[in-house]
């Protein structure tokens, strides 16, 4: 199956190099190279997505809505008890969901890494809510509006600052273009996913995680 | 809107993320005339004082909120 890719990358990102992952038309890198920069944004909508619901939720340690866990494959946040949100990064990219609790949501949602130094400026541009929850420990997971446009947003509260952003497909490209806007000013590159796993790895090492086997 | 909203899972937010969903009132019975299901539908107390109503978190929860507020001052004191 060939899926197409929401979101139409501008001409200044440079050249994508891009390779088929399960039908997922997916930019590894960009040339000339990305190179240094404040703020990263990678596009990893061909990773699995899925809402999990019921009994299945306090399984994953989730207990509390805007909690996050990440079990070094997969980063599942509490929306509300009994529905959860499962942004998988290290399985398969043709995921076999364990129980019909789980719907799929891979095609249905567009998913964004923010990631880099400056990550944290430029999504507190994007959502009128707080994005460090001093309250609470570890990751975090939010709802929320931004441009009149529901999304999802994932604090993985790394080693460095770094973010998973998710709204519905149709809306992916007015998305982007609003990560673009605030990031204009944070010298903001758009990557590759060769680019981003070199960060999350990075953060995977730091939680005693081994993701060497990702897809 | 100078308010804000507590949700039970998301907190505090913005009452642009919300849904109005009208004033919480009793549904006629089912033998009720068209009078009374149209006096149900269309027409609201409205008064400026405290007022049950259902709010839905469209960019949040996804929950419906019944929420008693004064709709003059914006006050909300039950969620």
């Amino acid at each position: 199956m060939t899926r197409t890719r929401a979101i139409v990358l501008p001409a200044w990102a440079g050249k994508p190099v891009e390779a088929e992952h399960s039908g997922w038309p997916v930019v590894e890198r960009f040339e000339p190279p990305e190179g240094d920069c404040g703020v990263g944004l990678t596009d990893l909508s061909h990773r699995p997505k899925a809402i999990l619901q019921g009994p299945a939720v306090a399984q994953l340690g989730l207990s509390k809505p805007g909690q996050a866990v990440w079990n070094g494959q997969a980063m599942a946040g509490c929306l509300k008890p009994g529905q959860a949100i499962i942004f998988d990064l290290g399985g398969p990219v043709e995921p076999e969901w364990p129980d019909s609790w789980y719907s799929d949501m891979t095609e249905g949602w567009v998913l964004l890494g923010i990631w880099g130094p400056q990550a944290a400026e430029v999504v507190q541009r994007l959502v009128a809510v707080d994005i460090e929850r001093p309250d609470m420990p570890g990751p975090l997971y939010f709802a929320a509006g931004s441009h009149g446009i529901r999304v999802q947003l994932v604090n993985l509260r790394g080693q460095g600052p770094g973010f998973l952003l998710a709204c519905d497909r149709s809306q992916a490209q007015n998305l982007f273009d609003a990560c673009l806007r605030a990031g204009a000013q944070f010298d903001l590159k758009i990557t590759g996913v060769k680019a981003f796993y070199e960060w999350f790895d990075r953060l995977a090492i730091a939680a005693g995680v081994d993701s060497s086997n990702r897809q | 809107m100078a308010f804000l909203i507590n949700c039970p899972n998301c907190g505090h937010r913005n009452p642009y993320e919300f849904t109005f969903g009208g004033e919480c009132k009793q549904a006629p019975g089912q033998d009720a005339d068209m009078k009374a299901w149209c006096e149900y539908l269309f027409f609201y107390e409205n008064m400026p004082v405290f007022q049950d109503e259902w709010w839905y978190h469209a960019m949040g929860c996804g929950e419906w909120l019944k929420i008693r507020r004064n709709i003059a001052t914006h006050e909300i004191v039950e969620v």
